[in-house]
């Protein structure tokens, strides 16, 4: 016997509203709800070699109310700080974590945490304790801007003041991007990107180096391979909140961080300054915009300032069995920003003397780089994933053993620049 | 013009519904491209390291030569449906058992599939959801949909596929960033031999295009959709070289083999703003749409062959079984590693024959008629209706034998 109609129709009508219901319970999220007001938004971390275990954790954590401009202008919305520093050893980073959940009403939660800055005693000992984490836990974002600072993470972030901005991870961020996009002087690394230059061996990971600009007016940062006194300012690690009034520091981007990975290690073993970071990013084709100091045709002395508007650094690769040899042809638009004196020059000499100067400091820096990363046995130009191009099967590459051969590969530059402009369209009928 | 005759007669029929050719397309799609967004591409990577996109290639061009020896194969059974066209060919006992095992490739493949992607989606997005709500809610939607008919399915999958093929563009185009050419090299990756031993196997992705000829019957033109086949199967075979491409741009060797979900790796990266976190959620929800629909268009034919071989004229009362079936089959394994390498297994062991099935039931088809031939004296390819081996083929027109009435 058949149903009714009017039966059949509430039935299915029923059945799609369990559905709705069903899904929306399951796929809505509804198990193990979290509220923002229950959660403490960890906004950066720092990582550093801890004293009894083996990771000491920095977590800034942001009080949303202070964060939020106040009407008048000032600090944050509330009065006072606008985030709290804590610190806590552990025997890993959730370790860590965990117990600065402890000392909290509200439960630490890292998935909007912009940075990660490394100490730089443990990035010298092995940073990659830091990967796997971001691998495998979901709060850990990928997406997570990483750097490494001169001295303590702790210590760093608890005197951190940001200029400008409120948040310090806004700071922070806003920093690297700007040295990054404007000045090209500084790297932009994810944690995504430093967990692949990790795994393989065509790369290896380049990232941000950042130091405390009041210690750099009065002492550069130290030389490599130069054993640095960490740690005597920094309170004892797992005692709680870090930050001493007064001692407020603004930080600045000094170069680069270069890593190598050995026996399974990830290694931090130098530096590059902010020029030589420069002519890395050019060589790695990631570089935006930036400007280059050249001595000024002519009377010796005088310096100015080219601004490089577009470059572009393609390697050509050739492959003679074990025998590799790269070219980077570089090619370079920019502008004459400033001059000192008083010249108004505007002939083609003068302006291909221009360009003939720029090309050779240029060229200059680009050797200068890669024979510093050569001594430093890292190829943190990527060069490996141009060579790996000239190999047909994986067995081949591998064999091959890239990271012992980038020291012994000739690397060369064809650079040609164009200066468009050199500041002037007309000449003064009488110079002053 | 009789069989149109018949055909007209049976397309009154509202309960599985019929197919027009733009539907057939989608079907097909669905049935390939969902397993572009779990494991398959890594799965790839693995065994052909980033020359995993030739391995595709050559995957796909098998999987244009399995689909063609379906169509051949169901040229010279043109009136019968899935069932009766085996049991004419291979006789009542093989052709049943060759039908059992197209069933049982269908619903472990679908049951296998739906348990990665719900054990994926509890790793990467609800970790505190249990695996069985999902799974469960998974099966409980596809089997309303396989309850309801083959029409509604199709025609929900059309309306979806536009935001499923969206999400899919978007998450490819928008990791754009994370692309370098360079690290598709060494171009040949773990070795020719290694593209091409798993291009042959990972051809079995596309043993589902068999669903084409399980389908025929179900179209609004009598002809075979040859060409929506076909579309089905390109679009598919698009959708999965891109990924493959895509997926081997991103992630280095080995790191393209390291991630089980590249493309959820691909979609965590994709930031629009500060606080806009776990974007990945919304793709992953149309993903969940495009599984559901995979799996109700698996449901449908699995109980399509099983109504065909009980000839019981009907699929509903196997909904519920069918559907249990796939939900503890799904549940077997005890990790998705576990699951991942089933459905590996399930592909390579179970797709591969059953997407060259198609040519060997051709040539057997071919061998018997041209005997039968012999004996009559007509041509071998005249003689192909009405002259079934088993009980409920013999003689009867096609129509009768379709499920589902």
């Amino acid at each position: 016997m058949r149903k009714r109609p009017s039966s059949r129709v509430a039935f299915r009508v029923a059945m799609v509203w369990l559905l709705i219901v069903f899904s929306g319970v399951a796929l809505g999220g509804c198990y193990g709800m979290r509220e923002l007001e229950d959660l403490s938004l960890v906004t950066l971390l720092g990582v550093d070699k801890g004293k009894t275990d083996p990771i000491l954790l920095t977590a800034v954590i942001a009080i949303p109310r202070r964060i939020r401009p106040s009407a008048g202008g000032g600090e944050g919305g509330g009065g006072g700080k606008p985030v709290i520093v804590m610190s806590r050893e552990g025997k890993s980073i959730m370790h860590a974590l965990e117990r600065i959940d402890e000392s909290l009403a509200r439960d630490v939660i890292t998935v909007e945490a912009t940075y990660v800055i490394l100490g730089e005693e443990l990035a010298r000992e092995d940073a990659g304790c830091i990967m796997d984490v971001f691998t495998r836990n979901l709060e850990f974002r990928h997406t997570t801007l990483i750097a490494v600072c001169q001295g303590k993470a702790q210590e760093f972030l608890s005197r951190l003041t940001p200029a400008v901005e409120v948040d310090p991870a806004t700071y922070l961020t806003g920093l690297t991007t700007v040295t990054y996009n404007e000045l090209g002087t500084s790297p932009f690394a994810t944690v995504h990107e430093f967990v692949l230059a990790s795994t393989i061996v065509e790369s290896e990971p380049l990232v941000p180096y950042l130091v405390s600009t009041r210690k750099t007016q009065d002492k550069l940062p130290a030389k490599e391979g130069e054993e640095k006194k960490q740690g005597e300012k920094s309170g004892e690690p797992g005692q709680g909140e870090g930050g001493q009034e007064g001692e407020e520091e603004v930080v600045a981007v000094q170069g680069a961080a270069v890593f190598r990975v050995s026996d399974g290690k990830v290694k931090m073993v130098g530096t590059l300054d902010p020029k030589e970071t420069m002519g890395a990013l050019i060589m790695k084709g990631e570089f935006q915009r930036g400007n280059i100091g050249i001595s000024f045709p002519g009377p010796p002395g005088k310096q100015s300032v080219i601004r490089f508007h577009h470059v572009s650094a393609h390697p050509r690769v050739k492959r003679n069995d074990r025998d590799i040899q790269v070219t980077y042809n570089v090619r370079v638009t920019g502008s004459l920003e400033e001059a000192q004196g008083t010249t108004q020059e505007m002939s083609p000499q003068f302006q291909s003397a221009i360009a003939r100067t720029t090309t050779e400091e240029l060229q200059a820096l680009l050797e200068r780089t890669i024979e510093k990363l050569k001594s430093l046995g890292s190829d943190a130009v990527a060069l490996g994933l141009s060579v790996h191009t000239k190999f047909a099967t994986w067995k081949e590459w591998e064999e091959f053993d890239w990271p012992s051969r980038f020291p012994e590969t000739r690397v060369s530059f064809d650079v040609k620049v164009f200066v468009f402009t050199t500041g002037f369209t007309s000449k003064p009928p009488l110079p002053r | 013009m009789a069989a149109r005759n018949e055909r007209s007669s049976y397309s009154q029929s509202p309960s599985l519904g019929h197919l027009d050719s733009k539907q057939v397309v989608i079907l097909l799609f669905y049935l390939t491209v969902s397993t572009a967004f779990l494991s398959f591409p890594a799965l790839v990577m693995a065994k052909a390291g980033n020359a995993g996109w030739l391995s595709m290639v050559l995957s796909a061009g098998f999987g244009y030569a399995g689909l063609w020896g379906w169509i051949r194969w169901s040229e010279t059974t043109t009136n019968k449906t899935f069932v009766p066209a085996l049991r004419e060919t291979l006789g009542r006992l093989f052709g049943d058992f060759v039908a059992l095992l197209v069933f049982s490739y269908l619903i472990s493949s679908a049951a296998f599939l739906a348990r990665v992607f719900s054990g994926g989606t509890v790793i990467g997005l609800l970790p505190e959801v249990p695996i069985e709500v999902l799974q469960g809610t998974l099966v409980i939607v596809s089997a309303f949909g396989a309850w309801l008919g083959l029409e509604p399915v199709a025609r929900t999958g059309v309306v979806l596929a536009p935001v499923i093929a969206l999400s899919l563009a978007v998450v490819l185009l928008a990791s754009y960033r994370l692309l370098d050419v360079r690290h598709i090299f060494p171009f040949w990756g773990l070795g020719p031999l290694a593209v091409a031993k798993q291009g042959f196997h990972g051809a079995g992705i596309f043993a589902n295009m068999a669903a084409l000829v399980i389908l025929k019957g179900y179209t609004r033109n009598p002809e075979l959709p040859r060409v929506a086949g076909m579309w089905g199967m390109s679009l598919g075979a698009l959708f999965m070289i891109l990924t493959t491409f895509v997926v081997a741009a991103a992630f280095p060797y080995p790191e393209s083999a390291r991630h089980l979900f590249p493309l959820g790796v691909l979609a965590r990266s994709i930031i629009l703003g500060k606080f806009l976190q776990r974007l990945e959620a919304l793709f992953t929800f149309s993903w969940f749409l495009s599984i559901a629909v995979y799996l109700a268009i698996a449901f449908v034919l699995s109980l399509i062959v099983f109504s065909q071989l009980s000839d019981s004229q009907t699929v509903r009362p196997y909904v519920f079984p069918v559907s249990s079936l796939a939900f503890g089959l799904g549940l077997i394994p005890s990790s998705i590693v576990h699951t991942v390498a089933l459905l590996d297994a399930v592909y390579a062991w179970g797709g591969n024959p059953v997407l060259w099935l198609g040519w060997v039931l051709y040539l057997i088809s071919r061998l018997v008629n041209r005997k039968r031939s012999a004996h009559t004296g007509a041509e071998a390819d005249t003689i192909q209706d009405g002259k079934g081996k088993g009980a409920g083929d013999g003689g009867k027109p096609a129509d009768q034998g379709r499920p589902g009435q």
